[in-house]
């Protein structure tokens, strides 16, 4: 994990920056519940966007791997939106 | 038994027969996990008005009363160095009357559905207004929380500190609302008129908080448990869980289904010398381990 952490820096370093952001105002926005939904779909765009850039950068890009981004962040969005329900 | 287990290694461990990762991760799997989870909301939403020999299975029991939301108001107020408000008798009629009329009505908004706004029930109660102001609350566990939540609101905090009311109204009524067993409260503000003064009902509307939640209303069997003011604590059987405990519960586990799955994926792919291309386990992980954080320390309650 380590190693893949070094490799790729920046990615994960711009990574975090973007989800500590999310939950910052996923928090902030209580108890405007519109709002973080808003966010949490913007918190699922990113992580797909970040996933699609990372793995154009490396070439290691397919049309399985996009899927699999769009799954988990579908997933994770979804966990949120419906939390907020 | 081998067959089980064969499954089991298949959703879990990479090997040939999932090409080499697990099968939960891959999207086709992810997208069925998608199904789960929502199928899991809509069903605690079919079944919310299951009940036990000893009440109600789900829904929402809080501590809230009157008197510490009047306090807690009065405090928020002191901070900006405004008067404290004043238990009004007619006011509180009229925040009971709205109140019970969302139970019987069955909505979530301060409009009802027949178009019977809050100062409907406020001049009912024999209460001549100058200005007038409502806000709602529902879901919460206790009083400092839901003060928050509205403090936390523009709309709300307008309300709350505004210099032009005198009075003040609380009610707090347990009953079932859209399925649940759960606490409203209603918070009327006011000032009278003075003798011979008509009520500007344009300043009532300015004060309106305006942000209810959109919810659809079902006109269905209405069932007020309490009419009169029930302290929190008082109500003899709460029910045994909160919808929003059991999907936080439920949410979590397959977070960690998925997490424990992704770090074993990490573990055993980074022992071996294959070379795979699909998506990052360490974004994957760091994902949900915000999404976790963020389900943990979400707080519930609805404010109106």
């Amino acid at each position: 994990m380590l190693k893949e952490l070094n490799k790729h820096k920046l990615a994960y370093i711009i990574l975090i920056i973007g989800l500590v952001l999310g939950v910052i105002l996923f928090l902030g926005a209580w108890p405007d519940r519109q709002t973080q939904r808003m966010v949490a779909i913007s918190i699922a765009v990113f992580y797909l966007l970040w996933g699609i850039l990372t793995h154009f950068k490396t070439n290691q890009i397919t049309g399985r791997v996009v899927l699999e981004y769009f799954g988990i962040g579908t997933l994770a969005g979804l966990l949120l939106i419906l939390v907020t329900l | 038994m081998r067959k089980l287990s064969d499954i089991v290694a298949h959703i879990f461990h990479p090997r040939r027969s999932n090409n080499h990762r697990p099968r939960l991760l891959h999207p086709e799997a992810l997208f069925f996990v998608v199904l789960i989870a929502s199928g899991f909301v809509a069903l605690l939403h079919l079944f919310s008005g299951l009940t036990s020999a000893n009440g109600s299975i789900l829904g929402y029991a809080s501590t809230i009363t009157p008197k510490q939301v009047i306090e807690a108001t009065n405090q928020e107020r002191a901070q900006l160095g405004l008067k404290p408000l004043q238990l009004n008798q007619s006011l509180t009629q009229a925040a009971l009357a709205k109140g019970q009329n969302m139970f019987t009505d069955q909505y979530w908004s301060h409009t009802a559905p027949d178009g019977v706004e809050p100062w409907y029930f406020i001049q009912q109660a024999g209460y001549q207004y100058r200005v007038a102001g409502e806000n709602l609350a529902r879901d919460f566990a206790n009083t400092p929380n839901m003060v928050a939540a509205w403090m936390a609101s523009p709309t709300h905090r307008a309300n709350i500190v505004n210099s032009k009311y005198e009075e003040i109204g609380i009610a707090v009524i347990d009953g079932s609302l859209e399925g649940y067993e759960t606490t409203l409260v209603v918070q009327m503000f006011g000032t009278q008129a003075g003798v011979g003064a008509k009520p500007v009902l344009g300043d009532a509307d300015e004060a309106k908080v305006v942000q209810a939640s959109g919810d659809a209303v079902k006109r269905s069997q209405a069932s007020i448990l309490a009419s009169l003011l029930v302290p929190g604590g008082q109500v003899e059987s709460p029910p045994l869980f909160t919808p929003l405990q059991l999907t936080k519960a439920f949410f979590l586990a397959v977070i960690i289904l998925i997490v424990s799955t992704l770090i074993y994926d990490t573990f055993i792919i980074g022992n071996r010398d294959s070379i795979r291309i699909v998506g990052k386990n360490l974004a994957h992980i760091f994902l949900f381990i915000a999404v976790m954080y963020l389900i943990i320390f979400f707080r519930g309650g609805v404010v109106g």
